[in-house]
């Protein structure tokens, strides 16, 4: 029973969230046409599709992660579903979410590389992401950028590992917004607060393992370049800081009261 | 599995505040349980208790023989109906049933389709857009179309008007007839209710004051009028609740356990016995409590 409840979990919380996706995306696309197609008028490189929501997509799964938190959680378990559960279906739901926008994106942009060539089109598009810390100094512009920015792998260097990060970098994204927002809904805004912090130390952490030039905007405190590790250590690293937020998601919520 | 419910010694504390303390009592499978209580006794806290919205850290619960609390098979078919905030609220009527039919195992939809008719609930409005009597309508709708085996009422009638209220309490007592099962009504609404409860038990300041088959206690509670002195040495050594005294004419109301003995003695001596309503009584029960403590 315990497994067919949470399957159901899962599939509920996959289709109510595939639908905000949808509407999301759909927006996002809508304003990358419109970007690509001003690229007849005014001369300039476009961004991919991928490249073009990479970092939005992420901020939009951390939101998404704090809504479930402070929503779907008290309403799934007060209507009679285990915590444990609520808690596996969740992350089953979000397995599926993450991967099917990874597919989603991928598509969109394999396709419009196939459009710009099939027609012949006048539009270029790049795959590289620019120089992401323009200052030197930590004011608090750069510091959301930090947090905000992913590491980034173009798909056609090598698709396996773009798709792999974006789906890993999504979860990470989504698991903060959860942590967070069940850190607000069980332990109160101090604790809640406390976790924000804590949070933006675990993006940190992920874009040293990716090699991201994080330390730009805090080199004056911490004089350090950025790191270059083997693949491996980066997707381990990736994989335990995952668990390390499951683990902490759980301690919270396993015995969470369900508020009036 | 059955679904006797145990709670043995149970407390609950917020920071140095007993809501609940050392609450013990049994409620035996498919009756209704009225739960009574003024603001402030304990009622919610020990309903949540029950519906696993927080776990029991001293004492037990035990529903079935098993512990409730993250145990998927018992909580499914525990529900809680209170009058929650529902002003943001965009689902439809519709999403929420059918959410309800996917979780709870017992659901009945044709029943839930008929009582939305009763209730003249529309299916495709928002909650957020329903009145608050249409929304506790349609709290009572999912509360007795689930048929969870622990079905828990929270003061569900707030915002009813008294025909709608009718309803609910008819269509509660029918269905409990056709799929008995535990119902546990807490209501300040003693009066209007009292005809649906087996059994009541009355909270005061956490503490189970009182947990009787309704019949029993009610019988207990008798008021005595006549001549102000013969009623004094009447009543002398009872559990006096309340005097009244109009000129030489004495009414005392007392909470005893009455006796065939007793009431011939009454008689001989010309007292009127009277008897008191549950609402009376649990004012008067508790109230007393609350002289106690002060």
């Amino acid at each position: 029973m315990n497994n067919r409840v949470s399957h159901k979990v899962a599939m509920d919380l996959y289709l109510v969230q595939m639908t905000w996706t949808l509407v999301f995306l759909g927006i996002m696309f809508i304003v990358h046409i419109v970007k690509v197609i001003s690229a007849f008028f005014i001369e300039g490189v476009r961004e991919d599709f991928f490249l073009s929501v990479h970092a939005s997509t992420f901020v939009y799964m951390l939101v998404i992660g704090l809504i479930g938190a402070q929503g779907f959680f008290p309403y799934f378990v007060g209507n009679g579903i285990t915590r444990r559960n609520y808690f596996k279906g969740t992350f089953f739901g979000l397995v599926g979410l993450a991967v099917t926008i990874a597919v989603i994106v991928a598509l969109i942009t394999g396709l419009e590389y196939m459009i710009v060539k099939l027609f012949n089109l006048p539009i270029v598009f790049t795959n590289t992401m620019n120089n992401v810390f323009e200052s030197s100094t930590p004011d608090l512009g750069e510091i959301i950028k930090m947090v905000v920015m992913s590491p980034y792998f173009d798909l056609s260097s090598s698709w396996t590992l773009s798709m792999f990060t974006f789906v890993l970098f999504a979860c990470i994204h989504y698991l903060i917004g959860w942590l967070i927002g069940a850190g607000f809904y069980s332990l109160g805004k101090g604790v809640g607060f406390g976790l924000i912090v804590l949070a933006i130390g675990f993006v940190l952490l992920r874009n040293i393992l990716w090699g991201m030039d994080w330390g730009k905007p805090f080199y004056h405190l911490f004089p350090l370049e950025s790191f270059e590790f083997p693949l491996i250590v980066s997707v381990c690293g990736t994989i335990v800081i995952i668990g390390i937020l499951l683990w902490m998601i759980w301690r919270i919520t396993k015995r969470a009261v369900i508020k009036l | 599995m059955g679904y006797d419910i145990e709670v043995s010694h149970l407390s609950l504390r917020y920071d140095e505040n007993y809501a609940l303390k050392d609450v013990s009592f049994q409620l035996k499978e498919g009756k209704i349980y009225g739960l009574f209580g003024r603001n402030g006794a304990g009622k919610t806290s020990l309903l949540s208790l029950l519906a696993s919205y927080r776990e029991p850290i001293e004492g037990t619960i035990k529903i079935g023989g098993e512990f409730p609390f993250e145990n998927q098979a018992v909580m499914q078919n525990v529900i809680f109906i209170y009058d929650k905030d529902d002003s943001n609220n965009t689902d439809t009527v519709k999403s929420l049933l059918e959410f309800q039919e996917r979780y709870r195992p017992d659901y009945d939809r044709e029943y839930a389709d008929y009582l939305l008719k009763r209730f003249d609930l529309p299916l495709e409005k928002q909650i957020k857009e329903l009145s608050r009597g249409k929304k506790s309508a349609l709290r009572a709708t999912i509360g007795l179309a689930s048929r969870a085996k622990v079905t828990i009422f929270d003061e569900t009638y707030l915002g009813m008007d008294s025909p709608t209220r009718e309803i609910f309490y008819e269509e509660l007592l029918k269905d409990h007839e056709r799929v008995p099962r535990t119902m546990i009504l807490s209501t300040h609404l003693i009066a209007e209710m009292d005809y649906l409860f087996e059994e009541i038990l009355i909270l005061d300041k956490g503490k189970l004051l009182y947990h009787e088959d309704y019949d029993s206690f009610v019988s207990r509670g008798v008021s005595i009028t006549g001549p102000a002195d013969q009623v004094d040495r009447f009543v002398k050594g009872m559990n006096v609740l309340t005097e009244k005294q109009l000129g030489p004419t004495k009414q005392v109301m007392v909470y005893e356990k009455w006796s065939e003995k007793l009431e011939r003695e009454a008689l001989q001596q010309d007292l009127e016995i009277g008897a008191i309503s549950l609402q009376d009584l649990f004012h008067y029960l508790t109230e007393e409590g609350a002289k106690k403590d002060e």
